[in-house]
């Protein structure tokens, strides 16, 4: 199929495809972007433990059997999620009252575990880099997603208010209609931008979210 | 009696933790399977979340009361992972086969842990948390459902090349979504 | 999975689980006290609120722990005492149930040094209808005396409820000698203790009148009770106020600042002749009633009896050889409305019959209304003082009225033991 040779092969490799991520990352994707804060907040904390984590686990990689690997990453990456929060708190307690359950929730976000899951079997550089961008991406599209639910939801950035879009806000934004909605059409935005990008990744926790169903475009265009 | 009810009936439609909560979401997101395999999905959940819900109440007391209430996202990840693994051994054992679930993705779904750490944080008593715990199961399984139907149900033909796939049904999800707002 | 790779994954997933307790630990160590930290100054936000330009507080007081403050006598709708740090004053928050709906009213409220009332702020108001910016408004710099604040019509409990928690915010200030007491003007201290000495007039503790400048001999202001069951005057005789009550009944009293009854026959006069006066003279619906209740002949003749509350008339009934006695009593029923309630007793004291003109005001609002009312009234019968313990006439549902009926139950026992 031509449609597969334009995909970026590089990318697929580090994982940075935003809708993939958005996905993985569904769970604080959608909470959490009701205010820019939290998004960048959320997307810096995974980005750490992800970091982490694949730090962790990389360098645990041989002493690990095969069948404990999940429960391995997932103690791990709870580790450092848990550090993370109480760090938040101490350090930041308003941005910490902003996240609700969901950076506690990380633990096991499918995001997450997918970078210390892949630092099990990659190379320590290779782990490293993986955690690196992905955290990064995440980060970037939270921001994204969080800056549009926030300006047109809820007439605001970042908590100070605008008042030429407090005015007219849509509030459907903000609820979680509106991070359904928007999540869709920055899906298909890079959907039309690089069509196929997500077909073809290995992996635990990939496979078992069944995306391998998800938007192939295995089927003939009409 | 009646508070149970509303629990249960809660995590289902005004609390759904797919659609309301965003917890556990990937699944239905991401799954386009067979009837059966998602009812088997579901339920196996709801067990998990049972037992998660009967362990993690006298966990979470024993943890407050020895000030190590710290390591309580710890313990709760802990415990869900042996869950899910004694469920998944009970199953094969049972049924000799593991009815196409899999079950290590269980352990990996939010909706699990969040429902053990909600329990705690809204101080809810023994039956309460299973009334939650079940509630939320029943929800995940009715969002698996719907999710399913609705995919099943889109003709690919008339739809943007765009939108195929993923965006989709991120746009049904958003319109269920909009509906479960009036039960609150 | 083999032997061997089970207990190696079982090794490794114990030690990695004991490593992140470790390090959480080690974490926590540091971080607990910082959050502890952090929770104690976000309870001050409300505080800083009334007060932005303080500094700091300290706690003087909690109502969680009462027993670790070193203060004394603060009232129970006191919640907390903060003191600012740099000397600006007292921040003070208050929980009253006092209001229409009996839910937590919540307030923050702010004193200077000097003892005046900087700011204060409604934090929880679960009442439905508003008191007002203006009410709130009309406490800024106001003493403890509260001389400037008047109750808002319409919001009356929820606004006495405000006032008077105010007042125990003062009260556990100057009780501890942090502030000076305002100074109430004898006015004032009269109107105060008006519902005390003359319950008639009051509801639940908040006077049900209209006020009169009179200015007429010693007579300074009348107030005359909505139930017309009689008058509360301010006086001065030239060298001192004091509180005047006369009753239609037949009650007439005067007394001083302190509450203290003061035998002053000029003054007893005046206001009687004034009373008299003024009154509407309801007697001969009150006899035509009662005779309704009793046998066609019976002899009704008006009895006087001193009591300050509900009741409005008192009669000797001479039904036949049998002695008995009627009253009438216009206690207060649903919104604030004077019923009227009729009794009549043998020479026991015990109740022959009653009856009321109109039990439930506003019919149309009681959709549930199943009220059988003749077999309430029926309930009374044969009753004493002893006997009678409230739960006969109250009733869920209607609280208001047969709050009414309560009250005024009582209010005619008072009187039947009055009797000489």
């Amino acid at each position: 199929m031509n449609e597969t040779k334009k995909s970026p092969k590089l990318l697929e490799a580090i994982g940075a495809n935003p809708v993939l991520v958005l996905l993985l990352g569904a769970c604080p994707a959608l909470a959490l972007t009701t205010d820019v804060r939290a998004a960048l907040a959320i997307g810096l904390a995974a980005l750490a433990v992800m970091l982490l984590s694949s730090l962790v686990i990389a360098a645990l990689a041989k002493l690990l059997p095969q069948g404990a690997r999940l429960a391995a990453c997932v103690l791990v990456t709870t580790a450092f999620v848990s550090a993370v929060e109480m760090l938040m708190n101490a350090y930041l307690p308003n941005t910490y009252a902003r996240m609700g359950i969901y950076l506690a929730v990380c633990a096991v976000n499918l995001l997450v575990f997918g970078a210390a899951e892949n630092a099990a079997s990659a190379g320590f550089g290779k782990a490293l880099l993986n955690a690196l961008v992905t955290g990064l991406v995440f980060t970037l599209v939270v921001l994204v997603v969080a800056a549009v639910r926030e300006l047109f939801g809820c007439g605001s950035f970042a908590g100070h208010e605008i008042a030429f879009l407090k005015a007219h806000t849509v509030t459907a934004l903000a609820q979680p209609t509106g991070g359904f909605m928007i999540f869709a059409f920055v899906a298909a935005v890079v959907n039309k931008l690089c069509p196929g990008c997500c077909c073809g990744i290995k992996g635990t926790a990939f496979a078992a979210a069944g995306l391998t169903d998800v938007n192939c475009a295995e089927k003939e265009e009409v | 009696m009646k508070e149970i009810l509303l629990l249960i009936l809660g995590g289902v439609l005004a609390n759904n933790y797919a659609f309301e909560k965003f917890l556990g979401v990937t699944p239905m997101l991401g799954y386009a399977r067979k009837g059966k395999k998602l009812v088997a999905l579901g339920l196996s959940v709801t067990v998990v979340l049972l037992v998660v819900a009967a362990l993690a109440y006298p966990v979470q007391n024993a943890l407050a009361n020895s000030g190590l209430g710290y390591l309580r996202l710890l313990v709760f990840a802990a415990l869900v992972l042996l869950v899910v693994y004694l469920v998944e051994l009970i199953v094969r054992a049972v049924m000799h086969q593991c009815l196409g679930v899999y079950f290590p993705l269980i352990a990996l779904n939010s909706a699990v842990l969040g429902l053990a750490l909600e329990n705690g944080t809204k101080g809810y008593g023994f039956g309460q948390s299973l009334a939650a715990a079940l509630g939320v199961g029943l929800g995940f399984l009715a969002a698996l459902l719907l999710m399913s139907g609705v995919q099943s149900r889109i003709e690919e033909k008339h739809i943007p090349a765009a939108f195929r796939g993923l965006p989709i049904s991120l746009l049904a999800a958003s319109i269920i979504a909009m509906v479960l707002v009036a039960f609150k | 999975m083999a032997k061997k790779e089970f207990s190696k994954s079982i090794l490794v997933l114990l030690a990695l689980f004991v490593l992140s307790a470790l390090l959480l630990s080690g974490i926590n160590t540091v971080t607990a006290p910082l959050i502890e930290a952090n929770g104690a100054s976000a309870q001050f936000e409300p505080l800083f609120a009334v007060m932005p330009e303080a500094q700091n507080f300290d706690v003087l007081y909690s109502a969680q722990d009462p027993a670790a403050s070193a203060l004394v006598d603060v009232p129970e709708t006191v919640t907390g005492i903060y003191s600012e740090t740099s000397g600006l004053g007292y921040a003070i928050t208050l929980s009253t149930a006092q209001g229409y709906t009996k839910e937590p009213i919540e307030m923050t409220l702010a004193v200077d040094a000097e003892g005046k009332i900087a700011a204060l702020e409604v934090t929880a108001y679960p009442e439905s209808r508003d008191v007002g910016a203006d009410f709130l408004a009309s406490f800024q710099g106001q003493d403890s005396a509260l001389p400037d604040v008047g109750l808002v019509a319409g919001t009356t409990f929820s606004s006495a409820a405000i006032k008077n928690a105010v007042s125990d915010g003062f009260a556990a200030l100057i009780n501890n000698d942090m502030v000076g007491a305002g100074v109430k003007s004898d006015d004032q201290i009269l109107l105060e203790l008006l519902p005390q000495v003359y319950p008639g007039i009051a509801n639940n503790g908040v006077g049900q009148y209209e006020e009169a400048e009179v200015n007429a001999g010693s007579i300074v202001k009348a107030f005359k009770a909505l139930n017309n069951s009689g008058f509360g005057f301010v006086l001065n005789d030239g060298s001192a106020n004091y509180l005047g009550v006369w009753t239609l009944v037949g009650g007439a009293k005067i007394v001083d600042l302190e509450g203290n009854a003061v035998d002053n026959a000029a003054l007893l006069e005046e206001i009687s002749v004034y009373g008299a006066a003024n009154c509407t003279d309801e007697s001969e619906k009150e006899i035509a009633k009662l005779q309704r209740m009793v046998s066609e002949g019976a002899e009704i003749t008006a009895l006087p009896v001193e009591v300050y509350n509900s009741v409005t008339g008192a009669y000797s009934i001479l039904d036949g050889d049998t002695q008995l006695y009627g009253f009438a009593a216009r206690s207060y029923g649903y919104s604030n409305l004077p019923m009227a309630i009729y009794y009549v007793l043998d020479e026991n004291g015990a109740i022959v019959t009653m009856t009321v003109d109109e039990l439930i005001f506003y019919k149309e609002y009681f959709s549930d209304y199943t009220l059988d009312e003749p077999s309430y009234k029926e309930g009374f019968t044969g009753l004493t003082a002893d006997s009678y313990n409230g739960e006969q006439a109250l009733i869920a549902g209607a609280t208001m009225s047969t709050a009414g009926v309560d009250t005024a139950t009582k209010d005619v026992f008072a009187a039947f033991a009055a009797i000489a």
